[in-house]
């Protein structure tokens, strides 16, 4: 009977501890992803930086009206047109954080899929990215969204998705706003559940 | 033994208390672990959304200067509240400007006290001879200063100097005025204080000044006077020469005052003070340009680079604007701050450019 009654208790506590174990490990994943996912949310927001920067650069005749260009499928567009308002990152609006894995020189540029806000759509979805161009001084792999997986060398999917909204400050008008604030959604699946973490910052023309 | 204990009744409990009370005692050790793990990534988050805050504040003083400010001016911001996608609020921010000259003892001075970069102020920001209130210029470097504030067109003050002084001596160096090392004539091992002995070859520019505006609708400009007086067989610098030379940064050193330039020195070309530029009949829109044009070496080897510092007596913009900025956010009841500093500078630039070629 004493050793039934053992038996029984140490089931027990084994069958607790078990499951707590099992609940830290999850938890242990899920604070990992959250990390990565964090990251991936700092890089989108340096990313769009680094866009700005470009702009001020490439379109350096034009500066004051040319830093929110967009770039036609990774292609700068010409200088002539690069105020358009078609061409201009739009107020209240998703995009896609690409990059071109083509070249070598990895540029980030923003593309409109339509898939608006849900931030698990597939447009959205990162890939795991081989680098190895030659001369072969990059090596290793990254998380990108890239347009075309395949032709980028981005054989495996990642469980982590990706997309920045835009919102002009006062007049909301990408011609006249000098800031515009950017926030960069980072989704995941943990354990068959959607998780989300957001990071926003404003960027200014000045 | 053995057999002892296993006639004892309790004894399997007992096995699996202990057991037991081992196992919660790891898993509650794995899990306090693992807890503490989940909230830090929560302090990472609330962290990085105050870093972006203060990135964001930064943004927001940068584009108030490039669109509000055509010289120095000063601008704080407090509680500008950042929101996020959904209208919610992510937390807020404050930005400070501070793009005039700054205020100690009755005068003004560029750089504002406390702000300058030759070094830190042992006795405090009120000194004004401490490092922190004097500003660093490197051989082949230009600063500009705007001689006037945001909504001024002229100086419309009456003191006006230019102090220059050289580094501080090192510990082992010999001949040095007021702590500071000398810098003799070309040719010459030792220093002098008297522009009469030294060549005026021998007695070069080290620092170019020039003052640049507007007067009468047209570009107008007053820069150093070129004074020469004979001695023996020699001419040398004469009492009127109002450029920046060895002899009168020396000098400057050795009566401790540092002003190599005021306001009742001769110009040129056509103003004879810079006192009629500035006040009796001013320069629109002043700005003063100040440029280290000749490398200087002395006993202990080259000397890098000159101290400066502009007084006057009423307010001019720095030659920069300094902008310090705090991001707040909050997350479980918890405060976060995340603070920068940096400075915009739209004049100062370098007069030579370096190429370099492999």
């Amino acid at each position: 009977m004493e050793t039934i009654i053992a038996i029984t208790v140490i089931a027990l506590i084994v069958t607790g501890a078990g499951i707590m174990v099992r609940i830290s490990i999850l938890g242990n994943e899920l604070s990992q992803d959250r990390m990565t996912a964090l990251n991936l949310a700092r890089e989108g927001v340096e990313a769009m930086r680094n866009i700005r920067d470009t702009n001020w650069l490439r379109y350096a005749a034009k500066k004051d009206t040319c830093w929110n260009t967009l770039d036609d499928g990774g292609v700068p567009i010409d200088i002539t047109n690069c105020d358009d308002v078609l061409n201009l990152i739009e107020h209240d609006t998703y995009y896609s954080l690409y990059m071109d894995l083509t070249d070598d020189f990895y540029e980030y540029y923003l593309k409109d899929t339509g898939a608006a806000g849900d931030v698990f759509d597939a447009s959205y979805q990162m890939h795991v990215c081989e680098i190895d161009n030659p001369p072969a001084t990059y090596t290793g792999s990254l998380f990108a969204n890239v347009e075309d997986p395949a032709a980028a060398g981005c054989d495996e999917d990642s469980y982590f998705y990706r997309n920045v909204y835009f919102v002009y400050e006062d007049t909301g008008d990408p011609q006249t706003s000098s800031i515009i604030t950017v926030t960069v959604n980072v989704g995941w699946y943990s354990g068959g559940e959607q998780k989300e973490v957001s990071l926003t910052e404003k960027i200014g023309n000045w | 033994m053995f057999k002892k204990l296993q006639e004892k009744s309790g004894v399997s409990l007992i096995f699996a208390v202990l057991v037991s009370m081992a196992l919660i005692i790891s898993t509650a050790t794995l899990n306090t672990v693992i807890v503490r793990n989940i909230e830090r990534v929560g302090e990472t988050e609330a962290m990085l959304q105050a870093q972006s805050n203060a990135n964001s504040a930064f943004e927001e003083a940068l584009v108030y200067i490039s669109s509000t400010c055509d010289v120095g001016c000063d601008h704080n911001v407090e509680g500008f509240d950042l929101m996020g996608q959904g209208q919610e609020l992510l937390g807020s921010f404050d930005f400070d400007i501070q793009g005039v000259s700054g205020y100690n003892q009755g005068l003004y001075y560029v750089p504002s006290p406390g702000t300058g970069n030759a070094g830190e102020c042992n006795v405090g920001v009120a000194d004004i001879d401490g490092d922190c209130n004097w500003n660093t210029i490197y051989y082949g470097e230009t600063v500009t200063i705007p001689l006037y504030t945001q909504g001024e067109d002229v100086f419309g003050g009456g003191t006006f100097n230019v102090k220059v002084r050289t580094p501080r001596c090192d510990d082992n160096e010999q001949v040095c005025l007021n702590d500071r090392k000398t810098i003799p004539c070309l040719g010459q091992t030792y220093y002098q204080t008297e522009s009469s002995a030294c060549d005026i070859e021998d007695n070069p520019v080290i620092m170019t000044w020039q003052i640049t505006g507007e007067r009468h609708g047209v570009g107008d400009f007053v820069e150093g006077l070129e004074s020469e007086a004979h001695g023996l067989g020699f001419d040398y610098r004469g009492n009127e020469d109002s450029n920046i030379f060895i002899t009168r940064i020396n000098e400057a050193n050795d009566n401790g005052n540092y002003v190599v330039l005021d306001i009742n020195d001769k110009s040129s070309p056509d103003i004879e003070f810079i006192l009629d530029a500035l006040t009796t009949d001013p320069i629109d829109y002043p700005l003063l340009k100040l440029s280290f044009v000749q490398s200087v070496s002395n006993e202990m080897g080259t000397i890098p680079y000159l101290e400066y510092q502009i007084e006057t007596d009423v307010p001019v913009s720095n030659d920069k604007s300094i902008i310090r900025v705090t991001g707040y956010t909050d997350e479980d009841g918890e405060s976060y701050f995340w603070t920068k500093e940096g400075y915009w500078t739209s004049y100062s630039s370098s007069p030579i450019n370096f190429a370099f070629q492999n």
